[in-house]
């Protein structure tokens, strides 16, 4: 009888292991924006009481992985964001992916295209991170 | 003490059930066409094994959608992969909605649905994601 309790307890625990988000990868879906899309870029922001070091990739629609700037290779502050950015081409579509060194529960995160061949930037399009 | 462990059980039972996610769907929100717009729906594979998707687009009632472009539905979505469906022209004034059905589950899969208005530039001026 212990026994079951034991196994029903460790069963317990197995099923609540989900939400606890160690290492996990927030991503977006991929979209499109308009013809005149030229940049993409993905905001991360911890909400969260500690640092936190965040792998941020964009990728196109074959999952290859854009080079571009951005800042996301330093710790990300508590309350402060990090952005990579990138050049993207007319007729494609993209998406953005972050994998916190820890847990993600308190990264916010958000995937905007953006026409920037003006003297302003037009945001187009954007979609969470989830 | 017997009932308090089948208590447990039952528990663990339920508490495992919410990650079994066997043959799951995920659905967009109907979206207005009105004229000259084309649909796009982009289903991406974010998990690390292979996903055998199915992805439709129909219309009001369930009436399917005139397919330009796939190229979701022939082979397993690769891990990291992005396939799409494209209607390049939609229907006039009807609503028209995207799904996106795993073999197993879809808890990898992050789905868009776009609306794009034909002139100007196929600019998308409406869209939702698949939940």
């Amino acid at each position: 009888m212990k026994l079951a309790i034991v196994l029903s307890i460790a069963g317990c625990v197995v099923a609540l292991a989900g939400p606890a988000h160690a290492g996990q990868t927030i991503a977006s879906s991929t979209i499109y924006g308009a013809f005149n899309q030229d940049t993409a870029e993905c905001i991360v922001r911890n909400v969260g009481k500690s640092n936190v070091t965040v792998d941020v990739n964009i990728f196109d629609e074959s999952g290859n992985p854009l080079s571009g700037g951005g800042n996301c290779a330093a710790p990300i502050l508590p309350g402060d964001y990090c952005f990579k950015r990138a050049p993207i081409s007319s007729g494609v579509a993209y998406a953005c992916s972050a994998t916190p060194s820890g847990s993600a529960r308190d990264l916010r995160a958000n995937f905007v295209l953006i026409d920037d061949l003006g003297s302003d930037e037009t945001p187009l399009r954007s979609v969470v991170l989830r | 003490m017997r009932k308090y462990a089948a208590s447990l059980a039952a528990i663990s039972v339920l508490g495992t059930a919410g990650i079994s996610h066997a043959g799951q769907r995920i659905i967009s929100t109907s979206l207005r066409t009105g004229v000259d717009t084309a649909g796009a729906c982009y289903i991406r594979n974010v998990g690390k094994t292979p996903v055998p998707v199915q992805v439709e687009m129909y219309q009001n009632a369930g009436f399917p959608i005139i397919i330009s472009f796939q190229n979701c539905n022939d082979a397993p979505l690769p891990a990291g992969r992005t396939c799409v469906v494209i209607a390049n022209d939609l229907p006039d004034d009807v609503t028209f909605q995207c799904s996106a059905t795993a073999t197993g589950s879809a808890k990898n899969l992050r789905g868009n649905v776009e609306l794009r208005a034909i002139p100007g530039g196929l600019r998308v001026i409406l869209a939702d994601e698949l939940r």
